[in-house]
């Protein structure tokens, strides 16, 4: 696997979507090649931080949000 | 449709149109006009709108209101130019520990996520909330954007990464800045 490939592969593997031979050459391929580790570990953490994010603003605003509109009244 | 039913799907989805309208434009303010907006139309297309097409129509309507508030607004953040410098983003966004779920994420980092979210373009922005923050699948994504799977596929991984270089540029500018 080049570095190209494994780049194609990234959102799949990082969604669980490759089969066992697919997974291996792109682990394989991981752990030989300093700069696409690089990119794989900043890919996992961005992600990871949009999850882990995600429901803290989404109960923050939410909660304003009802207070605020639909709630209170609000119609067409 | 009658008004109970109308308060009903209101309810049921107006948190999910805030998210979106809120990561795409930046603002509380503009968040909720577009909210209502989006719910306005809903219920002046009532009569129109498949009973089973409701979620999908007002994602459409909330994205492609998104789109038009972001090309009418002229003084979005934009971000500095992205260069392809190495750089390891788990010092930036707080991510050391080896077990995601026990990632601290902080305050400033979410501010920081909002505002590269805000950058990237419609495309990439819209695949990154939908799936990222708002977890939904890759065929509701593609129903609602209205192109084919692989492209959803490709505007996400490109958001993903193009996100990274914005994080480590929005960084870089604030520690310059303190």
């Amino acid at each position: 696997m080049d570095c190209n490939k494994f780049d194609n592969l990234l959102a799949d593997y990082q969604d669980g979507n490759l089969d066992p031979r697919q997974k291996a050459e792109f682990e394989e391929h991981l752990n030989l090649c300093p700069k696409c580790k690089l990119l794989y570990n900043n890919y996992k953490n961005t992600v990871n931080s949009l999850h882990l994010s995600a429901p803290v603003l989404f109960h923050l605003l939410c909660r304003q949000f009802a207070e605020s509109v639909f709630l209170t009244g609000g119609r067409p | 449709m009658n008004e109970t039913h109308y308060r009903k799907i209101v309810l049921e989805y107006k948190n999910l149109v805030y998210t979106q309208a809120y990561y795409s434009t930046g603002t509380k303010e503009d968040a909720e006009d577009i909210t209502q907006e989006v719910f306005i139309r809903f219920w002046n297309y009532r009569t129109s709108i498949k009973r089973t097409s409701y979620k999908a129509w007002i994602l459409k309507v909330t994205r492609n209101l998104c789109i038009d508030f972001s090309r009418r607004k002229k003084d979005y953040i934009t971000p500095v130019s992205a260069d392809d410098k190495d750089v390891d983003i788990a010092e930036i966004i707080g991510d050391n520990s080896p077990n995601p779920e026990q990632t601290l994420i902080t305050a400033e980092s979410i501010e920081s996520i909002k505002q590269c979210i805000n950058c990237l373009p419609e495309k990439m922005k819209s695949a990154v909330i939908m799936r990222d923050i708002q977890d939904h699948t890759y065929d509701s994504i593609a129903e609602t954007m209205e192109m084919p799977l692989h492209s959803v596929k490709s505007y996400l991984h490109r958001g993903r990464k193009l996100l990274i270089k914005y994080i480590k540029n929005y960084s870089e500018n604030n520690i310059q800045d303190k």
